[in-house]
Formats: structure tokens, C-alpha cells, sequence
């Protein structure tokens, strides 16, 4: 059976974000499948499962944004940003480049370039946005 | 019929085995050069698309996607050059050092200002 449109985005979002990581620098704090303890601090992230992660980014992530509404290329752009950069900021550029999916991914990384973390996180978020760019491209 | 040939002008090439009289071979040409002018001109409209032969002029899409994407790499530019600015600022020992940088930060500023129609830039902080 093919793969819903959510299930297809978590699949490759989950590929994205490492498995459980607690590193200093992270302002996130403990991570595990990209949710945060700061996002989440009454959940013992350690021991989060992959369907409860699953469960998290269906209601707060893709929900949140309407990606069930969206067709497959901009879902997963919309999905991705609003794990990594936020929902209203991933609503926000959706507004500003309505139907132009390459202009809001540029944006992303512009947004990106902006934020403090640049230095320390640049390089993976930039290959991050990449990866999604060549994702949305394939299945368009 | 041997005078209206024209076996060593300018017409020979094409009645060269062929024995065609001199308004044939104007005939041919005058339809070759119909043709190929009428080529050219629906190539130029974009009216050739349908059989694989764009019209050689960028579109005003294209045009517009090069503009933005220039345009994206100058604001990545210049997002780069504050931060390094800004970290020159936060180490320059003295005054004057630091109102050279500030020049510097400000036209950079007005530079990211222009490009995108009135953003406002990025601002850093010292580490």
C-alpha cells in the first residue's frame, strides 16, 4: 500500500532529524527524532518511541499547517520548516510566496543565514533545505 | 531550353544534374528563402514550442527567477559580510577602529535594505 502524504513527509523528516542527542549546543537541549526537551519539558525524551513521535509531529507540525489540505511537494516544504523554523514561521513564508515553492525554500535559507545558530548549525541546516529542495523536486 | 541554363552562375549548384531552367532554380530559391524567413520569424515568436524549439528570447518568468535568485545571493552575501563585520566591531580596540566598522555595517545595511525593497538587516550580536 503506498504511503500516505504524512507518512511519506515523517518518513523522510525522521531521516533527517538523528536519533537521540544531547548536545550542549543545542539550545533544543535533549533531542530525540528532533523533538526537544525545550519544545516538550514534560516529556522524558530519552525513552520517546517513534509512533509517540509520530503522534507529535502529526498534531503540532503537519495539523498545525494544513498539510493534509496541501498537495505533496508543498507539504512536505511546509512540514519540514515548521519542525525545524517554527509553524508561524513556516505559515508566514507560505503567505509571502503563495504557490512558489522554490522562492520559499530560498527564504528558508535566508532565514537560516539570519538566525545566531548560523555558524555552529549553518551546514546542517542548509544541507538539510537541500535535501528537502531535491525531495520536493522529485515528487513533484 | 540550353540558354535559359545557367550551368556556371549562380544558380549552378542547384541545376547541376537536375536541367532546370533559370525560373525554376528562381522559383526553388524564392520558396527556400518564404520558407526560411517564415521559419525564423514563428521560431522568434515562440510559435515552434510545440515541436521542441523554444523561442530564443528568455522568458519573463526566466528573468524573473534570475533576478531572484540573484537577488538571494546577494541578501546571503550580505548577511555574511554583517556578521563578519560585526564580530570586527566587537574586537576593534579603539574608537576610531570602531567607527570605521560602523561606516562599513551601515552601507552594508543600506546595501541589504535596497536589494530587498526595504528588509530590514539582520543585526548581530557580540559573542
Amino acid at each position: 500500500m503506498p504511503l500516505n502524504n504524512f507518512e511519506a513527509a515523517f518518513s523522510l523528516v525522521v531521516g533527517i532529524e538523528a536519533g537521540y542527542v544531547n548536545d550542549p549546543q543545542d539550545p533544543g537541549g535533549e533531542t530525540k527524532f528532533g523533538v526537544s526537551k525545550r519544545a516538550y519539558p514534560n516529556l522524558d525524551i530519552a525513552q520517546l518511541n517513534l509512533e509517540e513521535a509520530k503522534t507529535i509531529y502529526q498534531r503540532d507540525y503537519w495539523t498545525k499547517c494544513h498539510c493534509e489540505t496541501l498537495a505533496w511537494p508543498w507539504a512536505l516544504a511546509l512540514f519540514d520548516c515548521a519542525i525545524n523554523q517554527g509553524v508561524s514561521t513556516a505559515l508566514h513564508l507560505q503567505a509571502l510566496f503563495p504557490g512558489d515553492l522554490i522562492k520559499f525554500l530560498a527564504e528558508r535559507g535566508v532565514r537560516y543565514a539570519e538566525s545566531k545558530g548560523f555558524p555552529h548549525d549553518g551546514r546542517g541546516w542548509m544541507r538539510r533545505l537541500i535535501n528537502i529542495t531535491i525531495q520536493s523536486q522529485r515528487n513533484e | 531550353m540550353g540558354e535559359d541554363r545557367d550551368p556556371s552562375g549562380t544558380f549552378s549548384l542547384l541545376s547541376l544534374g537536375m536541367g532546370l531552367t533559370r525560373g525554376q532554380q528562381q522559383l526553388i530559391i524564392r520558396t527556400l528563402w518564404v520558407l526560411l524567413v517564415t521559419t525564423n520569424a514563428l521560431w522568434t515568436w515562440g510559435l515552434l514550442a510545440w515541436m521542441g524549439l523554444t523561442a530564443p528570447f528568455a522568458r519573463a518568468v526566466t528573468v524573473e527567477e534570475l533576478q531572484h535568485t540573484v537577488m538571494i545571493s546577494a541578501r546571503l552575501q550580505l548577511i555574511q559580510e554583517l556578521r563578519v563585520q560585526t564580530l570586527y566591531w566587537c574586537s576593534a580596540k579603539d574608537g576610531q577602529e570602531k567607527f570605521s566598522v560602523e561606516q562599513t555595517l551601515d552601507r552594508l545595511r543600506d546595501e541589504y535594505r535596497r536589494i530587498t525593497g526595504g528588509e530590514t538587516p539582520p543585526e548581530f550580536k557580540c559573542p
